[in-house]
């Protein structure tokens, strides 16, 4: 994955400025900084749903400008929001949208939802309606539904932001398992997080590429 | 990924159709409150009509094409207000934006899912009218379906097109019927003209007009819809 220069300019200001670097396969990538730093819209403009005002973004070689939907399938998303339907159960959820990434084996989708939803410890909440779980399980839920089809890109948008510690502890293990089929890339404002869990850090600052480090660990 | 070559294209776009439609039936299901309002609705206002016409007016067969379509015009505003923008308003249309696929089995999964609502309150509808206003279509029955479903068609399509352009807009309560008004006569004229003509005993050929023109309709706006839905979908 590689970003050239890439800006994002809202009328009077810019929420992201110039910002290059790359992330190589099976890379767990750690986006870190304070509120309005231009997180997001990083995430929002890899996953296809803001288009930059400058620069290039590349997902396997493919531009995320001119071929959304190749990189579509190449990328899972989880956004601030859960996409989930609240009156849908979990393993309605999960199996619509594997089946919109092409998994048309009804047998074949389940097994892959339970063994993804084991990964985060909620595998036993599957058949609740979503509306009916805590913030915390639903987004664990969300995270699965965006790694549900294996991407080659995982991006998650403050992915901590409703877990507990035990959610955090699930999150661990689910990273160890996606990053051998994902690159994956998460937001959080908590420095500290990212630097125990990433392989490597970007930190952005008013929209600015600020650091681009290994952790201290 | 999915299939590249052109009859895989399609079989994953029907697919796609199919998933967007099952998945939005069963939410109605699940709430119920909307097909239940829909239903009542749709009873209420044939009611009312028919309470204002009375079954004993001689005109009453002039006046019954009118009433039914009217009625199944409130409905359908009922199903143009939830088609997208319910997806708006949870945050799940990002879902359909991020999913591998075509704007077009959105488009088209949506377009269905407010035909069978819509075709649901018909089902109601229709009998109900006959029955309140005393009146039968003479005609062969397979082609009173066609023509209702073809003119229920045509207005979900209507109904997705302005459900689709105001569903970012924080006034499309005003917006929808405002921006149906100009589309709308074109698609209930020829149902109206069509189902009088049918109550009447009509046959194929004297009803053919009306159904080309809702045919030409259809396509019309299906294809206008089609080129512009990747840039209100994407955009």
């Amino acid at each position: 994955m590689r970003l050239s220069n890439v800006s994002k300019k809202y009328e009077s200001r810019f929420g992201l400025r110039n910002v290059s670097f790359t992330v190589d396969e099976h890379e767990i990538f750690g986006l870190a900084g304070p509120n309005g730093a231009g997180k997001s819209t990083l995430i929002k403009i890899l996953a296809t749903l803001t288009k930059p005002t400058g620069g290039k973004v590349t997902i396997a070689g493919y531009d995320v400008l001119r071929q959304p939907r190749l990189v579509k399938g190449l990328i899972g998303v989880s956004l601030h929001n859960s996409l989930l339907y609240d009156e849908l159960t979990g393993m309605e959820n999960l199996t619509y949208y594997l089946r919109l990434h092409g998994c048309r084996d009804r047998e074949e989708a389940k097994d892959l939802v339970f063994h993804k939803s084991s990964l985060f410890g909620i595998e036993d909440r599957l058949e609740d309606p979503v509306g009916n779980l805590s913030s915390g399980m639903r987004k664990r839920l969300d995270i699965i539904r965006a790694a549900i089809h294996n991407p080659r890109l995982l991006l998650l948008d403050e992915p901590l932001s409703e877990l507990d510690s035990e959610g955090l502890e699930y999150f661990r293990r689910f990273l160890r398992s996606a990053r051998e089929y994902s690159t994956v890339i998460f937001s959080t404002h908590s420095l500290e997080v990212v630097e125990e869990i990433s392989s490597r850090v970007c930190i952005l600052k008013m929209g600015e590429l600020a650091e681009l480090r290994y952790p201290e660990k | 990924m999915k299939q590249k070559n052109g009859l895989g294209r399609i079989v994953s776009f029907l697919a796609d159709v199919w998933e967007i439609l099952l998945k939005d039936l069963r939410l109605e299901i699940r709430r119920k409150y909307e097909i239940h309002s829909v239903l009542i609705f749709a009873l209420l206002s044939n009611l009312l009509f028919a309470f204002a016409i009375g079954p004993s007016n001689p005109n009453v067969r002039e006046f019954a094409p009118a009433v039914l379509w009217m009625s199944i015009l409130f409905i359908s505003m009922l199903c143009f207000a939830t088609v997208f923008v319910r997806e708006v308003d949870k945050g799940t249309l990002d879902g359909l934006r991020l999913a591998p696929i075509s704007a077009q089995a959105v488009l088209t999964g949506k377009t269905l899912y407010t035909f069978v609502l819509m075709s649901l309150g018909a089902v109601l509808i229709v009998p109900s009218s006959m029955i309140i206003l005393n009146y039968t279509f003479n005609s062969d029955g397979l082609l009173v379906v066609f023509v209702l479903a073809l003119g229920i068609l045509d207005l979900s399509i209507v109904g997705s097109t302005v459900s689709s352009l105001t569903m970012y807009s924080e006034s499309r309560g005003l917006m929808i019927p405002s921006l149906s008004l100009p589309l709308i006569p074109g698609t209930l004229i020829p149902s109206i003209l069509a189902t009088g003509k049918l109550a009447a005993g009509a046959t194929l050929d004297a009803v053919l007009p009306e159904i080309q023109l809702n045919l030409g309709y259809l396509l019309l706006v299906s294809a206008a819809l089609g080129i512009t839905f990747e840039y209100v979908l994407y955009d």
